[in-house]
């Protein structure tokens, strides 16, 4: 999309911004991905305490100062990432 | 990490909607009383529902992409008090009263197999080829934290990486020492610990802090409780004498939130999830952490909706040993009686704002989850946390997601 059309287009320019930012990150991911993740710490043989879910904030830039459906909008972008269970293990619930 | 979701948060800069004041006892200083005006009721909701009605217009006509392999999952926006209790949109720093979490509903997107709305917030899906070992070493928390400082370096922010990464492992082994203990505690039902989350702002030298500094990123990292597939969960209880003190306290939180199940909420809100501030004592005992100065960690409350019939809940016979709470560097003491009565009082405000929340049937988002900020006085009060105000207590309405 071309400048102009970007400024027509705030929605669109916000959705530039962060696939921009996303691919980098996601780029980060890919290069540091690995197949042997324990858990932080295992309690004994039936629970454990296990990184599963990263939350990541920006707070916005003067570059996503944008007008859009008439009302000015500040975003702040929170990327998450969920990580699924390793094999034989689930969420902690009570009952089943 | 195998599934990524993104959340566009969008914080509202109009001032048209500060139009009402929340009751005065909401604020929690003075009174204890749960009531409010009828004068007051009708300015609150009036201005309330112009509110939701106002987000769910402008969510509404958002212009989607969804030709892509990421997508808009959620917004969330956030409500703050003033020290006088004016009610608006959170307009710059400061801390939220009210929480909400607007989920793009099924059906509205031509990605229906991506969003469900159960889906993005709980994945109960497994990793065939992960490798489980027991209990990390300092070397293999360097490589689970290390994908975290590359992340934070890719969003362009953070410049000192190797700061970073020492920073965020020093936090980790912290973490693990904090929940040694919370591991022991008993499961005694309905209520249990079921994960804990560090949040940390990283400054763009690598340096962390538990409160924002400015211009830093927000990190959270949420270790969840697991367990194994087949395992027997409900175990006999320990006896008090055998439990650690920490062990103690997160058992004395799960049995106080019992009040809460007395607590009823419309438009399909259920009142199940809770998070409280912690903080270390020097002799590493747990305390709550009143504002984030303080504060090691939060730990999540849930409670499960299914429970078996004939089940009876085991019962420990505590001391009625009061809570510490660090209040401006200074430990004092929360009775648990009161404590009962603040989280009561806390779930009476949040359930105003919970029905009063319909949503449209035709709407691109819902409104599912109300997340309510609330301060906590040492006399048992309790109110909606003000801009300048430290968060004792979060209780979160959900309907149709785990949080």
């Amino acid at each position: 999309m071309n400048s102009y059309a970007a400024f027509l287009n705030p929605g669109k320019r916000i959705s530039n911004l962060i696939m921009k930012k996303l691919n980098r990150i996601e780029k980060s991911f890919e290069d540091s991905s690995s197949t042997s993740t324990p858990f932080l710490y295992q309690g004994d043989d039936e629970t454990a305490y296990y990184l599963k879910r990263i939350r990541l904030q920006f707070a916005s830039s003067v570059a996503f100062d944008i007008k859009i459906f008439e009302v000015k909008f500040k975003p702040i972008i929170e990327f998450r990432w969920n990580r699924k269970n390793p094999i034989g293990w689930q969420n902690y619930k009570k009952f089943h | 990490m195998h599934k990524k979701v993104i959340l566009l948060i969008l914080v509202l800069m109009s001032h048209q909607l500060l139009a009402a004041r929340i009751p005065k006892n909401w604020l929690g200083k003075n009174e204890i009383s749960r009531t409010f005006s009828k004068e007051d009721n009708l300015s609150l909701e009036k201005s309330y529902q112009n509110l939701l009605q106002t987000q769910e217009d402008v969510f509404s006509k958002a212009v989607l992409n969804d030709n892509r392999n990421w997508y808009l999952q959620s917004i969330f926006t956030e409500i703050a008090v003033e020290a006088e209790g004016e009610f608006g949109i959170l307009a710059g720093g400061g801390e939220a009263a009210l929480e909400f979490v607007w989920i793009r509903k099924a059906g509205q997107s031509v990605l229906n197999t991506k969003i469900n709305s159960k889906d993005p917030i709980e994945d109960d899906g497994e990793i065939p080829s992960l490798e489980i070992r027991s209990e990390m070493n300092e070397e293999s928390i360097q490589r689970e934290i290390e994908p975290i400082a590359q992340i934070a370096l890719a969003s362009g922010f953070i410049k000192n990486k190797n700061k970073l990464l020492r920073n965020l492992i020093n936090q980790a082994k912290e973490f693990q020492t904090v929940i040694r203990d919370i591991e022991n505690s008993p499961v005694l039902g309905p209520w249990y610990a079921y994960k804990y989350q560090l949040e940390l702002y990283v400054s763009a030298e690598g340096e962390i802090s538990l409160i924002n500094l400015g211009a830093s990123v927000r990190l959270r990292m949420e270790w969840w409780r697991l367990q194994k597939i087949k395992s027997q969960n409900i175990v006999s209880p320990y006896r008090p004498m055998e439990l650690s003190p920490n062990a103690t306290f997160v058992s004395h939180l799960a049995e106080d939130l019992k009040v809460l199940n007395q607590v009823n909420l419309e438009n399909d809100f259920k009142l199940n999830f809770m998070k409280i501030g912690i903080g270390k004592t020097v002799k590493g005992n747990l305390i709550i952490a009143k504002g984030k100065s303080k504060i090691v960690g939060s730990l999540f409350f849930r409670r499960d909706e299914v429970k078996p019939e004939h089940f009876t809940e085991p019962k420990l016979d505590f001391d009625e040993q009061p809570y510490a709470l660090v209040e401006n560097d200074e430990i004092v003491q929360i009775k648990r009686p009161a404590m009962k009565q603040a989280l009561i009082k806390s779930s009476e405000i949040l359930k105003f704002f919970t029905n009063k929340a319909k949503s449209k049937k035709d709407s691109l988002f819902e409104l599912n989850v109300i997340e309510g900020e609330f301060e906590l006085f040492t006399t048992g009060n309790v109110g909606l946390v003000t801009i300048g105000g430290s968060v004792g207590v979060t209780l979160f309405a959900t309907r149709n997601v785990i949080i």
